[in-house]
């Protein structure tokens, strides 16, 4: 595609040379050198500590380092060793990736820069260009979860829906796919799941009432390999779940990166909400919304599924990260997927056939209903559904007791570590009626702000809380990083970079960034010496949706995008 | 209408009128305060509706009203109980709507009242739930069809309809108490009343109302298998190929009721600040009036909601990002040509393509209603 094949070759070209130059200077890291990304490394990159090499870390989504030279005991020590300006104002939502002393960043969705991880020294930048239209299309600013990286390759996603691929050497656009129209509300933010030599993405777009899907692409070609909808067509099973022919628009959207389990040949999609957030339009469960979807990476056939808000009316995506991890519970395996859904339940399910083992509710004022200990259904409460005349107070509101921000687990001590968010919303029912390209909502209302947030410490084990810390804001966007240092770091909107000590939840360190953090913290090592870092930049869908609920102490922060990098200082 | 004109008569006034939705209530009774209009008719008064209007006192009521059961032709059924079982049709959204569903029946959902009766009177579905006015109407006109209107309903169905005038003029308030009072006593309302076939239901209104919940879900084995779980089934039918009379669907008849339809829902007028196009000022109990308002434009509380909203607030309270258009400095045609061009080189879309300039209005008008509270 024209529009986004980016800066010129010239350019390109003599960023190299300069970074070269850079490269061979005394203690610098060989940073030009990219060291291949093979299947095996990804497969085994929960043995190797140095990298950060998928967006959650591993195949299993865990978020946790193996790196342990920073911990709860000298962590206090933890200082500033560089920071850069990324030179953007919109919101970071992003992981940064990590390989072999490479950095690789989306700067929201402008630019993907590659930097020296050790030095902060610009490697590359890939400029895009979105259509001047983006605005009306995208829910939540220019956002962007962060790239992918495969072999030689980065892989992102783009607002207007395009997948690319580019040159992780020099930054230069290898191919372009269109993915879906951006004009009919399908947009796209998460970084891609690369694996079996395929790139999967899913689309966003639930507020738009779109087509949910998930598609696999060649890595080397961009040629489309399999597509999954995520909602059952006509004659699919739970077809019959969307009343009113709702299904056409449902939404369903797989909108986050998938998890993937080599030893079973399984992906796990987390599903959105379905379209429009008004429960009246659409009767029935509505199937393959709000669910697990368990999928074959070689043919995107579906293996199981399960729906955690079944017939949902409060926009409970369960879009989060389903983490897998092998669980020991009253003395059997459990070869476990763990996900802390919108909803403020942590469902344990067994990720071999999608059974139901537990869900713990992570947020004591969940209201809206109950799940069945032995099913895992949910039942909303009748009296909650909101109707025309009938305003209901439903508690998580629609961003989640645990919104898009990512838990950690630390599968050492079977620990998983939940940023919540304590706010409920007053929901009242509107008129709604599909128009493409224009949100698809069908109800109103207002926040019962301004709400709090917690870290919520749990041991998955015994399928209990561990510990709770509290934050003044919801940790909307405070995406977990765990360590086996005993340590687990997040950011707040209030611009605080934490460290917690794991094990009890007690505040061990924080930094003052200079704006919001609403990206996930990393951890890596070069050269043998481990460093932590993170993005900072005010952004995303909180302040924007969130009305009355967003604090006065918010609106004085200034936007303004910084990578943050720390070491241990003696 | 006519018990409007009565009333008027007798108040030695003349009559003038303006429809409006159920979403326009903001509005209307924005028309009454702002006294340029002196009273509203059709207003229920029942605790249900308590806050819609804390500037508005209510006469007595002048009719008991509210969905009446339409029985197919040859059915024995009398009361709502004996169709446990069997598919009632309702009106989507509408009060019958959530009755019904929480008394746990099945249901079959229209888009319109009509609809409703249509499918009782051509015998596919037993029984239905029509607003009254409308079903007596529907019933007179299709004497062919044969179908019963029950006037024995349930006290969540029903609603006493008053009328309301503006709190601060109480002795206008006397003068149309006793207008109704002299519309009752003289026979003229049910004259009126008959000759539409409006059917006074019967109910004890005025009591409690209880809101009966249905019993909850049997949950054994509905795990994985995508079923519907409730006890309860809910089939869709009507015109629902298009996803525009989804939209329709939600307020149909509201104008059946003399002016103002509130009865399938009557959302806090402060929320509904809807602006904009006014009614259709035809005879309320023509089906053309109701199709009509199948059509009406959306409101410009929910355009904004769903183009402007996620970034420039929910209520037109900024999150602090982009502008809070509470504090536009500009006029209206500041404001509209904005709208329409964007701002290029920032985020802010151009929208022409998108809406038209009479959406853009209405949204222009939502938000200076938004900045007045
Ligand atoms: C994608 C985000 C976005 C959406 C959607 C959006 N706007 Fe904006 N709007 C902006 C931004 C950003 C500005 C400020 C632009 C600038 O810096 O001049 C703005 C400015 C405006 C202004 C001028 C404000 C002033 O004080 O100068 C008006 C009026 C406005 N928008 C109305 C609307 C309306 C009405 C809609 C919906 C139909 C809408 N906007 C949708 C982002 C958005």
């Amino acid at each position: 595609m024209q529009k986004k094949t980016g800066k010129s070759f010239n350019k390109l070209t003599l960023a190299l040379v300069l970074s070269t130059a850079y490269a061979v200077m005394p203690g610098s890291a060989f940073a030009a050198d990219w060291r291949n990304v093979t299947e095996q490394r990804l497969v085994n990159a929960a043995k190797d500590p140095n990298d950060w090499l998928s967006y959650g870390r591993d195949y299993n989504g865990t978020r946790f380092s193996p790196l342990k030279e920073i911990n709860s005991k000298n962590v206090k020590n933890l200082k500033l060793e560089y920071a850069y300006s990324l030179g953007s104002l919109e919101g970071q939502q992003l992981t940064p990736i990590v390989n072999s002393g490479i950095m690789v960043l989306s700067v929201s969705n402008q630019w993907i820069e590659a930097v020296d991880a050790k030095t902060g020294e610009r490697l590359w930048r890939h400029n895009l260009k979105l259509p001047a239209d983006i605005g009306q299309f995208t829910c939540c600013g220019l956002i962007n979860k962060g790239v992918s990286i495969y072999e030689d390759r980065v892989y992102f996603t783009t607002l207007d829906a395009h997948l690319v691929a580019l040159d992780a050497k020099t930054g230069k656009v290898v191919w372009d796919k269109t993915v879906a129209d951006y004009t009919a509300g399908y947009s796209m933010t998460m970084a891609p799941l690369v694996a079996k030599g395929k790139v999967m993405v899913g689309v966003a777009g639930g507020e738009y009432g779109v087509e949910g899907f998930i598609e696999a692409y060649d890595w080397k070609t961009g040629e489309s390999v399999w597509k999954t909808y995520t909602v059952p067509k006509p004659g699919e099973p739970g077809n019959e779940t969307w009343g009113n022919d709702s299904w056409k628009y449902g939404g369903a959207a797989a909108w986050l990166t998938a998890t993937y389990d080599p030893e079973t040949n399984t992906t796990y999609w987390g599903t959105g909400n379905p379209a429009p957030w008004n429960w009246a339009m659409r009767p029935g469960d509505n199937r393959g919304a709000n669910s697990m979807l368990a999928l074959d990476p070689d043919t995107g056939k579906k293996k199981w599924d399960f729906q955690f808000t079944s017939a949902d009316a409060f926009d409970y995506d369960a879009m989060a990260e389903g983490i897998l991890v092998d669980l020991k519970r009253s003395g059997k395996p459990v070869k476990a997927l763990v996900q802390a859904n919108k909803n403020g339940y942590l469902y344990t399910l067994d990720r071999t056939d999608g059974k139901f083992q537990s869900a713990l509710k992570f947020y004591d004022k969940v209201n809206w209903g109950t799940v069945d200990p032995v099913t895992g259904r949910s039942n909303i409460d009748p009296e909650k559904r909101y109707a025309p005349g009938k305003p209901t107070l439903v508690c998580p509101t629609y961003f989640g007791a645990k919104g898009l921000a990512h838990m950690a687990v630390n599968p050492q001590s079977s620990m998983a570590f939940i940023p919540m968010n304590d706010l409920c919303y007053k929901w009242t029912a509107e008129e709604a009626s599909y128009r493409r390209g224009v949100m698809y909502l069908g109800i109103g209302g207002e926040h019962e702000g301004p709400g709090k947030g917690e870290m919520v410490g749990v041991d998955l084990a015994a399928n209990k809380i561990a510990w709770r810390w509290t934050n003044p804001t919801p940790l909307l966007g405070a995406s977990v990083l765990s360590t086996a240092g005993n340590v687990i770091f997040f950011g707040t909107f209030e611009g605080k970079f934490n460290a917690l000590d794991a094990a009890t939840g007690k505040e061990l360190w924080s930094f003052p960034a200079s704006s919001s953090i609403i990206g996930a913290p990393v951890s890596y090592a070069v050269d043998g010496k481990q460093y932590v870092a993170v993005v900072s930049g005010l952004g995303g869908s909180f302040p924007l949706w969130a009305g009355k609920a967003v604090p006065d102490s918010l609106k004085k922060i200034n936007r303004g995008a910084t990578l943050w990098v720390f070491s241990l200082q003696n | 209408m006519e018990v409007a004109s009565e009333i008027a008569k007798s108040l030695g006034a003349k009559l003038q009128y303006n429809w409006f939705a159920m979403e326009r209530m903001g509005k209307v009774f924005r028309e009454l305060y702002e006294g340029r209009c002196d009273f509203i008719v059709g207003i229920p008064t029942d605790k249900r509706l308590d806050g819609a209007g804390p500037r508005l006192a209510l006469s007595q009521s002048y009719l008991i009203s509210g969905f009446a059961i339409v029985i197919g032709k040859g059915r024995k059924e009398n009361r709502l109980e004996d169709l446990k079982g069997q598919p009632i049709g309702v009106g989507l959204h509408t009060v019958s709507d959530f009755v019904v569903f929480d008394l746990g029946y099945d249901r079959v959902l229209f888009s319109k009242q009509a609809e409703v009766f249509n499918a009782v009177a051509r015998d596919e579905i037993p029984a239905g739930l029509v607003w009254a006015p409308m079903a007596g109407w529907l019933a007179k006109q299709n004497p062919a069809a044969q179908v019963r209107i029950l006037t024995e309903t349930r006290p969540e169905l029903t609603f006493s309809l008053a009328v309301g005038v503006n709190k601060d003029d109480p002795a206008f308030l006397d003068a149309v108490n006793a207008a109704i009072s002299a519309l009752i006593q003289s026979g003229k309302r049910d004259e009126i009343l008959k000759a539409y076939g409006v059917p006074t239901l019967n109910s004890s209104v005025g009591a409690e109302i209880r809101r009966t919940v249905r019993a909850s879900r049997n949950q054994a084995g509905a795990a994985l298998d995508g079923s519907q779980p409730s006890l309860t089934r809910t089939v869709w039918r009507g015109d629902q190929a298009t996803r525009a009379t989804i939209r329709g669907a939600q307020s149909p008849f509201i104008r059946t009721v003399g002016g103002v339809g509130k009865a399938s829902g009557w959302p806090p007028a402060e929320e509904q600040e809807a602006q904009g196009a006014q009614g259709v000022s035809e005879p309320p109990m023509k089906q053309n009036a109701v199709e009509q308002s199948a059509e009406k434009s959306e409101s410009g509380f929910n355009l904004y909601h769903r183009a402007c909203g996620k970034c420039h607030g929910r209520n037109v309270i900024s999150g602090g990002i982009f502008p809070d258009l509470r504090n536009f400095e500009g006029s209206d045609a500041d404001f509209i040509a904005t709208v329409k061009k964007g701002r290029p080189g920032t985020v802010m879309p151009a929208w022409e393509k998108v809406m038209t300039e009479a959406e853009i209005e209405r949204i222009r008008a939502y938000v200076k209603s938004a900045a007045a509270e």
